[in-house]
């Protein structure tokens, strides 16, 4: 888009604010006919192991998991993406709480290795006695050699149990502060017309750089709710960074390519134009360096169905 | 997508070669027996080397100096060429790395010999490392050696598990969990976490590390497992199908059985619960039509991209911060690249 252009955008109507919304996924709610089957898995723990609204991929899935088709004519060639979505959906969201359980369940785990439980029952062959050998043995090598670097180096403290590393922390509850949508470099920026941006101030600058007076800024133009996730590590006032086409979720041959970076005389602003032809979902993209493409970030547009009015739903029940 | 698969490479050849010269001191210079022959040659086979020049440049971005890291990445190749070896008799893999696998070559017994040998071997550099780290960070170094070891042989032991139990409708946690064990702790959380040690880094940077490596290893490993479907033999080095004749859980596999019909399940189990040694070709055909009607590969393909964001963002908390460097651009990079390669 040239500056002339950029005069001239047709903007729509600042929409009207509503409560914050602080859970992007429940947008969903109203339009799921089903319930995530729970029976294989234990549900995620109430407290968030990842990061508030975070999705990154398929937003509603189209059956649950286990589904199984009627008619049970097999599938062909072809015919695959309506099948995708489902479990998808929560790609990361399940990630972050396979690590939770991982640091929960831990020490527990590693007990039961050394009782050789490995929840698969009690096996005879020869593969399994070997595998069985194979564990044994490694963990009687290490503690070996661990009991003998105590011996070996008599100044060493030990510091055993290892301290398993804690995740209960989601994203969003960590130095999160709001603004209008401006940030300062590096870090993460939310722009979500229907409740406060947030700008996650993690990503600190380099050490002895200081925070410059320069802001990145975001504007949307979509005639629907979009929420647009910046991430990004800026270096410096003079760098170019570019957004490769954002990929549709659930249709990779869908794209948005409507997202580029401009200078402003505050700093750096990503503009994202959203028009009636983008079905809605959620795009993600990397954000690169113009000159060597370089790996400086990602960009994530989640777009709603058109008409979808927050307050028709109970997107945040009283607590 | 476009990845810097240059500066992948550059790095990786940059930091594999040293490793590789470092690791070659710690081998027989006269080999006195069928072990020592293999446990010289195997390292020599190849590899990306991306696992020691990740360890390299984790300890660099976070200030560390190289000899101790090189050292440190060293072991960590010996290790993981051991692994190699253990899991390819687990497995029943024929191929490794455009080879035939070193039990296929040299028999079961002489190649479980060479694997623990190279495990032990492993351990000397980090030995040797004490007179760098001190005391105290060795053995801490050690700890997390032992922690890794744990994981990878519990996740082993899971996937073989599954395969040996012919467990069924499993979900995507469940193939998160065992790759967090199998493959994460390993190639990615232990070369970051061990790197950030040597460099002096607390326990809230290397917790972020696990995130971090997780992530990242997990999309690695469904590529990986793409790879072994779609990938050319030429660049995977490994069997393609491979994963089918041996009914490993793949992601797709998963995505299969929660979209087949009665039927198609039916046919499923009776495959999946057969040794490789009994498979058909045709069976193995049908099931990859099947992945392939059902969109199993898109559906991979768009799974691992969704963790390779969040992936990325952990970077961006983890390293944003540090000095501009090659070696903290080169772990950037590492999600692109996983995302993308093809090798």
């Amino acid at each position: 888009m040239d500056e002339a252009s950029k005069n001239h955008r047709a903007r729509r109507d600042e929409p009207e604010r509503v409560r914050p919304h602080r859970d992007w996924r429940g947008l969903q709610q109203a339009a799921r006919t089903w319930q995530p089957d729970t029976s294989g898995m234990k549900l995620p723990p109430e407290d968030r192991s990842y990061p508030e609204g975070e999705t990154w991929g398929w937003q509603q899935p189209d059956g649950p998991p286990g589904w199984v088709a009627d008619g049970q004519q097999q599938a062909s060639v072809g015919e695959q993406p309506e099948s995708w979505n489902g479990a998808v959906t929560d790609a990361v969201r399940m990630g972050y709480q396979v690590i939770e359980e991982h640091i929960r369940q831990g020490r527990r785990t590693a007990r039961k290795m050394q009782r050789h439980e490995y929840g698969v029952g009690s096996l005879g062959d020869d593969l399994w006695e070997a595998l069985q050998r194979t564990v044994g043995f490694s963990e009687d090598l290490m503690s070996l050699w661990i009991g003998a670097l105590r011996v070996l180096l008599p100044g060493a403290k030990h510091s055993s149990p290892l301290p398993w590393p804690r995740f209960s922390q989601g994203f969003g509850d960590n130095g999160a502060m709001t603004g209008n949508g401006h940030h300062s470099p590096n870090g993460r920026l939310e722009n979500d017309p229907w409740g406060p941006s947030v700008a996650d101030d993690r990503g600190a600058p380099a050490a002895g750089e200081s925070l410059s007076p320069w802001s990145l800024s975001i504007d949307v133009t979509s005639s629907r709710p979009t929420r647009t996730v910046l991430d990004v590590e800026l270096r410096n006032r003079e760098e170019e960074l570019i957004v490769e086409d954002l990929m549709h979720s659930s249709d990779p041959a869908v794209t948005l390519s409507e997202a580029a970076f401009y200078r402003t005389p505050e700093g750096l602003q990503l503009r994202v134009e959203v028009s009636e032809r983008h079905p809605p979902g959620v795009y993600s993209g990397f954000v690169r360096d113009r000159w060597n493409g370089s790996t400086r970030g990602c960009l994530r547009v989640e777009l709603e169905e058109e008409g979808l009015d927050p307050n028709d739903q109970d997107l945040n029940p009283p607590s | 997508m476009k990845p810097a698969p240059s500066l992948i490479r550059a790095v990786c050849e940059d930091y594999g070669g040293r490793t590789r010269a470092v690791l070659a001191s710690y081998l027989p210079e006269r080999p006195r027996d069928a072990v020592d022959r293999l446990i010289t040659e195997y390292p020599r086979r190849g590899g990306k080397m991306m696992r020691p020049s990740l360890l390299i440049a984790a300890a660099r971005a976070f200030g560390a100096p190289l000899e101790p890291a090189l050292h440190a990445a060293a072991a960590l190749e010996m290790l993981h060429n051991a692994s190699l070896i253990h899991d390819d008799i687990q497995d029943g893999s024929e191929e490794r790395r455009g080879r035939p696998a070193l039990h296929v070559e040299n028999g079961i017994p002489v190649a479980l010999g060479a694997g623990y040998a190279l495990a032990l071997q492993s351990l000397r550099p980090l030995i040797d490392n004490s007179t760098v780290l001190g005391p105290s960070l060795t053995l801490r170094v050690f700890e997390e050696l032992e922690r890794m070891v744990s994981e990878a042989a519990e996740g082993q032991a899971l996937e073989l598990g599954w395969q040996r139990d012919n467990v069924l409708g499993l979900s995507e946690a469940d193939y998160l969990r065992m790759v967090l064990k199998k493959t994460c702790w390993l190639t990615f959380i232990y070369p970051c976490r061990v790197g950030a040690l040597i460099a002096g880094a607390g326990e809230a940077r290397l917790d972020g590390l696990v995130r971090f490596g997780f992530l990242l290893g997990a999309v690695f490993q469904i590529q990986d497992d793409i790879l072994n479907l779609a990938g050319t033999h030429e660049l995977y080095g490994k069997e393609i199908d491979g994963d089918l004749w041996e009914g490993k859980r793949t992601l797709m596999l998963i995505h299969l059985w929660r979209r087949a019909t009665p039927g198609e399940r039916r046919r499923l189990t009776e495959i999946l619960s057969r040794r490789r040694s009994e498979q058909c070709a045709d069976d193995i055909r049908w099931l990859r039509g099947r992945i392939d009607a059902y969109g199993g590969l898109e559906y991979a393909r768009q799974y691992a991209r969704s963790l390779g964001f969040a992936a990325l963002r952990e970077y961006m908390q983890l390293f944003a911060g540090l000095p501009h460097s090659r070696d903290k651009s080169f772990i950037a990079e590492l999600v692109p690249w996983a995302l993308g390669r093809s090798s």
